[in-house]
């Protein structure tokens, strides 16, 4: 008999209901679970609900459905984050942590749907272009953050009232070392715009081949 | 002939061949003394110069006669011969008596013109009229002629029993004569035709009975020569030879609607049952003493020469009187025994023949339908009775309804609940839904749901004999299944499936353990016991799929290492023994009550989905 097992020859309403949160987790906080983290070979550790296979099953009831989709949006930014990933299309090979291929099982694209919903509500990811549902952009880091990285950057490299192109941004010598290196265009353009608003930076049309550029103030 | 001579006595020289209808009147009697006003007698008028025939032979004392009409009466009163005129006649025969016959006795008359020499005439066609009459006369002649006359074999007395009185048989019709010294046909006695016993329903029949429309028929020829000479009737131009004519056919009578030839003793026809004519009968009167032969048509016939005229207009009035039929109107006794005579006239034609035996069909099937009508009018009236004591009953009900609410005295709730549920029990609706009803109809539903519960759980709570407690109990059973199972353990009165989901409520209370009602996703309703309710069967579920921490490393074999615990849908039926249809509703609830999670992406072999513990919801963000 398990120790965390109640008397269950004798049940009552009250018993029942409140006991299988509590008794499945541990008075630590930890879930008392045979399943253990996975580690990637990138090195992003899984933790060991990725391993559940309930976990990629949006659940009925909707209270565990509401926290399942919190466990996943923290576990997609981190993973994202892990990974450097900005963008998510919801119709093509996804991979990653919408994949447990251990398990075999996956967040299929209705499930992914409604979590990308989710997270566009709380501000983690938006739609790009607007208005579908199939690419996403994911904001591990807000546009306002982006933008704040980039000005501070410009500010450091002493680029102020310079006009840089938004390649030189994302893929200029200089911005190897940045966490912006490689940062997908729409989401660049979102975090100059961010700054544009705050005044600290002024966008120019591109002219031809030359392209977009921007003028931080 | 004792007959005759116990009979009033003709004048001598008068035949009573011809005479037996006439009474000799008191000799000197004046015409307007005899009238007998009090029946209604009236004189009508007297013609003299008359001559009197009997047949076709003239009556020597009465060739100077003066005739009266009364409109009852015929009166024959001969002229008083005067001194010089008094001849051989009037010395031979010394003072003819005055006669007198009732006009009722009139079956025919004829008028004859005159030709020639010869006078004009009227025929008088006389018989017995009256069946009664001549039954009683019988019957009293009989007595007085029994001493003497009884072992001879007198015609006339065998001819009264065969025409006078017979009696005729109710099945084929045919009249058969009484024995003689008779006057009723004796009981035992059977019908010489078809050899039925004369019951009850047999009337005696005088073949007399057609005699009162004799005077009607008698109407026919009219008053003058050329039409009554030419009259299509030949029995009604010469009554001598159309007598003959017609019994010359060994006396059989033709039908006057099919020509059939019958026999002359019925009084229908054989076929058509049509009435047919009497006149060629032999003429039935009393003291008569012929003998059917063919000359009988001429015995009773009379004639008046009028050899002075005034023919005519006693012809007129004759007829005027016969068809006025004044003494039947005038009461006493005359008018009681025509009508009696109508009686036996009817009777014994609608008892005879196919036309009698229809009538008789007829006759039962109006009685039974009589009968059938008095039994549905007593089942009438008790409807209308059951009527009253509906409205009895709802009265009541409205009288305790209102003695209720008004602060009277008040009659105790078990009396009027017991009144209640007695009108209830009476089939009557409520007719209004009260406090009192609704208390009642708890208590009917309560008495349901205790006999359900007994039935479910073990009766007066003896374990292990219900249908969801015991060995073979199941504790889930779906609610038709319920029904169907309660109402073959109930067997009569059976419910109504509402009436079952209407106790369900109340089933718990009658239970232990208690039964409860649950809807299953599908909508479908089962009863179970508390071992299967959801939070129980949610329960066990956890304790299987919860990994034992403590024999973990030992148990756990690699395959499940690292795993957690799982179960399909096959799984769960098998361990909770429930169908697997039932299963997956239960599954259902506990999905959407939350402590157990799905796994949708399970291979078709596996059953498509599997069921964990709800790891979820507890993990904490902060962990993954």
């Amino acid at each position: 008999m398990s120790i965390n097992q109640p008397s269950s020859s004798t049940p009552s309403l009250s018993q029942n209901y409140s006991s299988p949160y509590s008794r499945n987790s541990d008075s630590n906080g930890t879930v008392n679970t045979p399943l253990r983290p996975i580690k990637s070979e990138s090195g992003f550790e899984f933790p060991a609900i990725w391993s559940f296979p309930p976990f990629f099953t949006l659940q009925p009831n909707p209270s565990t459905l509401s926290h399942q989709l919190e466990l996943w949006r923290t576990l997609v930014l981190k993973w994202a984050k892990h990974e450097r990933v900005y963008e998510v299309n919801v119709d093509g090979e996804v991979g990653g942590v919408f994949d447990n291929k251990k398990i075999k099982r996956q967040l299929l694209p209705p499930s992914m749907k409604r979590l990308l919903t989710e997270m566009v509500k709380n501000g983690e990811a938006a739609p790009d272009p607007p208005k579908q549902d199939t690419k996403y952009l994911l904001y591990w880091r807000k546009p306002d953050e982006w933008g704040d990285l980039i000005y501070t950057w410009v500010t450091e490299n002493g680029l102020n009232s310079s006009i840089m192109t938004f390649y030189e941004i994302t893929d200029g010598d200089l911005s190897h070392v940045t966490e912006f290196y490689e940062l997908p265009t729409p989401l660049l353009r979102k975090a100059l715009e961010s700054l544009v608003k705050r005044g600290k930076a002024q966008l120019l049309e591109g002219k031809g081949e030359i392209g977009e550029g921007v003028r931080f103030l | 002939m004792a007959r005759i001579q116990s009979n009033s006595s003709l004048p001598t020289g008068l035949s009573p061949d011809y005479w037996a209808t006439w009474i000799a009147s008191r000799p000197g009697a004046s015409v307007s003394e005899s009238v007998d006003r009090d029946v209604g007698e009236e004189w009508i008028g007297g013609w003299d110069g008359v001559g009197i025939y009997e047949g076709n032979n003239k009556i020597p004392s009465y060739q100077a006669v003066s005739v009266h009409l009364t409109n009852h009466r015929f009166i024959i009163i001969p002229d008083i011969p005067s001194t010089s005129s008094s001849t051989s006649s009037s010395t031979s025969i010394s003072t003819p008596m005055s006669l007198q016959s009732h006009l009722s006795h009139v079956r025919q008359t004829e008028f004859y013109a005159g030709f020639m020499r010869s006078s004009a005439k009227i025929t008088l066609s006389l018989g017995p009229q009256l069946v009664s009459q001549s039954q009683s006369q019988l019957q009293s002649e009989s007595q007085s002629a029994a001493p003497n006359d009884l072992p001879h074999s007198d015609p006339s007395a065998a001819h009264r029993g065969n025409g006078g009185n017979a009696w005729t048989c109710n099945i084929c019709g045919y009249v058969n004569s009484l024995s003689s010294g008779r006057s009723t046909p004796n009981p035992a006695s059977k019908c010489g035709l078809c050899g039925i016993p004369y019951g009850n329903s047999q009337s005696s029949f005088s073949s007399s009975n057609n005699n009162s429309n004799l005077p009607s028929r008698s109407s026919t020829p009219s008053i003058n020569l050329p039409s009554s000479l030419k009259n299509p009737n030949p029995s009604t131009i010469n009554p001598l030879e159309s007598d003959v004519k017609q019994e010359g056919n060994d006396g059989l009578i033709s039908c006057p609607a099919c020509t059939f030839l019958n026999s002359p003793l019925l009084p229908n026809c054989e076929i058509c049952s049509t009435a047919l004519p009497r006149k060629a009968k032999p003429p039935i009167k009393e003291g008569t003493t012929i003998t059917p032969s063919p000359t009988t048509g001429k015995t009773d016939i009379v004639r008046l020469s009028f050899r002075r005229g005034g023919e005519k207009e006693v012809y007129k009035r004759l007829k005027a009187v016969l068809g006025d039929k004044a003494w039947e109107r005038s009461g006493g006794v005359m008018m009681t025994t025509s009508k009696q005579g109508e009686i036996v006239e009817g009777l014994p034609r609608s008892g005879a023949g196919i036309d009698g035996i229809l009538q008789q069909i007829d006759l039962n099937s109006k009685s039974q339908s009589d009968h059938i009508s008095t039994a549905f009018a007593d089942l009438e009236a008790l409807m209308l009775r059951a009527g009253e004591m509906v409205r009895l009953a709802q009265s009541i009900n409205t009288k305790l309804t209102t003695q209720q609410a008004s602060n009277g005295i008040q009659p105790t709730e078990e009396e009027s609940t017991m009144i209640r549920t007695s009108l209830v029990q009476l089939g009557l609706a409520a007719p209004a839904v009260t406090k009192e009803m609704i208390r009642d109809e708890k208590r009917y539903h309560d008495s349901l749901a205790k006999e359900l519960g007994e039935l479910l759980t073990g009766r007066y709570g003896i374990k292990g004999e219900g249908l969801m407690v015991g060995n073979k109990a199941r504790g889930v059973i779906a609610l038709d299944e319920i029904w169907g199972l309660w109402m073959r353990a109930r067997g009569v009165s059976l419910l109504s499936p509402s009436t079952l989901i209407s106790i369900l409520p109340l089933i718990p209370l009658h239970t232990n353990p208690s039964i409860n009602s649950l809807h299953l996703p599908s909508s479908l309703q089962v009863l179970h016991t508390p071992h299967y309710s959801a939070p129980s069967i949610l329960s066990r579920s956890l304790d299987h799929l919860t990994p034992s921490s403590t024999s973990s490393s030992a148990e756990d074999t690699d395959e499940t290492q690292g795993k957690e615990k799982s179960f399909t849908i096959f799984e769960f039926a098998s361990i909770e023994s429930l169908p697997i249809g039932l299963a997956k509703e239960f599954m259902e609830i506990l999905e959407k009550q939350g402590g157990l999670v799905k796994d949708a992406q399970v291979g078709p072999s596996e059953g498509g989905e599997k069921w964990y513990r709800d790891i979820i919801s507890s993990w904490p963000v902060a962990n993954v």
